[in-house]
């Protein structure tokens, strides 16, 4: 028979044990963001204690034009679009921000607002942080702004490309490149995006998208059922992809090596 | 035209304008010259923009091009060398003649470690040529021909500051990513609706505001690259 007190001390006990292991996850979690583990040790230190794991829904907005950003995101296994609106209404997805990279960093960037906005491509999680922690904390110095500059290089590197891609690549090429453009962004073979996600990205309509991934599809060089679409052969991928992909993922290659 | 009236020196404190200016030497720029391009023997430069208009431009392994943005005294060409970071997709052409600042990438980066607070106003141009990419890429998806050209005309315009331009159709097809056709037609289009015309092989802007609500009411926001 245990009395109140023992079972206070064992809650107490519980809650600690709870705590030690959410902030070696957070470390170990932290490995997972690119940006964060390029975060000098002083500056981790002090952001590491404010970092909140959350998971992101696909579809939802983290910030758009005219609404202001309190948080900046580091996507750990969320992979989230960078979406230009045009005048017309339409939308165009230009970018898209993984593990390798982060979500907001404009306002490190000297800008207080964006015409851009950030919509979540494929559910997952990401860790969070204030904006007011990040502002306030002592100057980074070069070094972490350096990080982010890279960054900022690599971004208008995949959206250069992808404009280019778009105006002479086939939809089977551009398909192939998004296709290991997420794939580079998550571990496993098994994407979770509809068709209807995908033309979205791709910027055309969702025919489109089946009638370019119906060779893929026959060569069984992806399957698709239900909202996933399952890479079997992603040698034969990048074979079909354009010569965009390499591009962007030896900048990106480079842009982590430069950073370590 | 002097340093200062680039945008980016402008924002520096008069001591780090007068670092910049001992390691820059004016320059001039020429339409059609290709600029940052590795060559073995020639040392990596940063350019300062005062007159000259540069575009960016990717091009694919069939030598198509496409220009992804426009960069004037706003702005400067290089800092990519600077950051150790060189996107080699990216490609600089002069598009406009006119006058810049060069200096050695090594000498800039150093200035860069040697005075912090720079990097803060290299930041905020970076982000906004950033945004001036994605509005163009995201135009290429999805405006059609006619609207984009007179996008890419009231930006040149702009960054130029003239109204008239030497831009050949060949050129601005480049630029599109279209065959030099479409642009003689949507040329033409333009011209019947009275926004532009060509004399003798210049193009003048006869109604820049005109062409400007057809590329974006954004445009006139202030802080808006297009």
């Amino acid at each position: 028979m245990r009395s109140t007190k023992n079972i206070q001390f064992i809650n107490f006990v519980i809650l600690i044990d709870v705590n030690k292991s959410n902030f070696e996850f957070m470390n170990k979690k932290a490995d997972l963001n690119k940006i964060i583990s390029f975060l000098p040790e002083l500056v981790y230190e002090e952001w590491a204690p404010h970092f909140e794991r959350i998971d992101l829904e696909t579809g939802q907005v983290l910030y758009e034009p005219g609404r202001a950003l309190r948080h900046l995101y580091f996507p750990l296994t969320a992979i989230v679009s960078w979406v230009h609106v045009l005048e017309n209404g339409s939308s165009s997805d230009v970018a898209m921000i993984g593990r390798e990279g982060m979500i907001g960093i404009y306002l490190l960037m000297g800008a207080s607002q964006t015409y851009n906005s950030a919509v979540v491509l494929k559910a997952g999680s990401a860790i969070r942080i204030n904006l007011s922690v990040v502002l306030n904390s002592f100057n980074q110095g070069n070094a972490v702004q350096k990080v982010f500059l890279r960054f900022t290089q690599n971004l208008m590197t995949q959206m250069s490309q992808g404009a280019v891609c778009h105006r002479h690549h086939t939809l089977e090429q551009q398909l192939c490149r998004m296709l290991l453009m997420v794939l580079d962004r998550q571990d496993g073979n098994d994407i979770t995006m509809t068709h209807e996600l995908m033309a979205k990205f791709l910027g055309v309509r969702r025919e489109g998208v089946t009638q370019a991934a119906r060779r893929l599809m026959e060569e069984n060089t992806i399957s698709y059922t239900r909202g996933h679409v399952v890479v079997h052969d992603r040698k034969s991928l990048e074979k079909r992809s354009c010569e965009c992909y390499d591009i962007i993922k030896n900048d990106q290659d480079n842009y982590i090596k430069l950073n370590h | 035209m002097t340093l200062l009236t680039n945008g980016i020196i402008f924002q520096l404190s008069k001591e780090d304008q007068n670092r910049v200016q001992n390691i820059c030497k004016p320059v001039q720029l020429f339409a059609g010259q290709i600029l940052c391009k590795p060559v073995h023997h020639e040392t990596p430069k940063i350019y300062f923009l005062t007159g000259a208009c540069v575009a960016l431009l990717v091009k694919n392994k069939a030598h198509n091009a496409l220009a992804v943005g426009l960069v004037g005294s706003e702005g400067a060409i290089g800092l990519g060398s600077v950051l150790d970071s060189n996107s080699e997709n990216l490609h600089f052409l002069v598009q406009t003649s006119g006058s810049a600042w060069m200096a050695e990438s090594a000498d800039f980066a150093l200035l860069l470690h040697q005075r912090p607070g720079m990097l803060w106003v290299i930041s905020q141009h970076l982000w906004q040529l950033t945004e001036h990419i994605a509005a163009i890429s995201a135009s290429v998806q999805f405006e059609d021909v006619t609207t984009r050209l007179a996008r890419w005309l009231a930006l040149s315009a702009e960054r130029a500051q003239m109204q008239q331009l030497h831009l050949t159709h060949e050129h601005l097809a480049q630029m599109l990513g279209v065959r030099r056709v479409s642009i003689t037609l949507a040329a033409g289009e333009l011209k019947e609706r009275g926004l532009i015309a060509y004399q003798r092989g210049v193009l003048n802007i006869l109604n820049l505001a005109g062409l400007q609500p057809t590329v974006s009411s954004e445009s006139l926001k202030p802080g808006r690259l297009i």
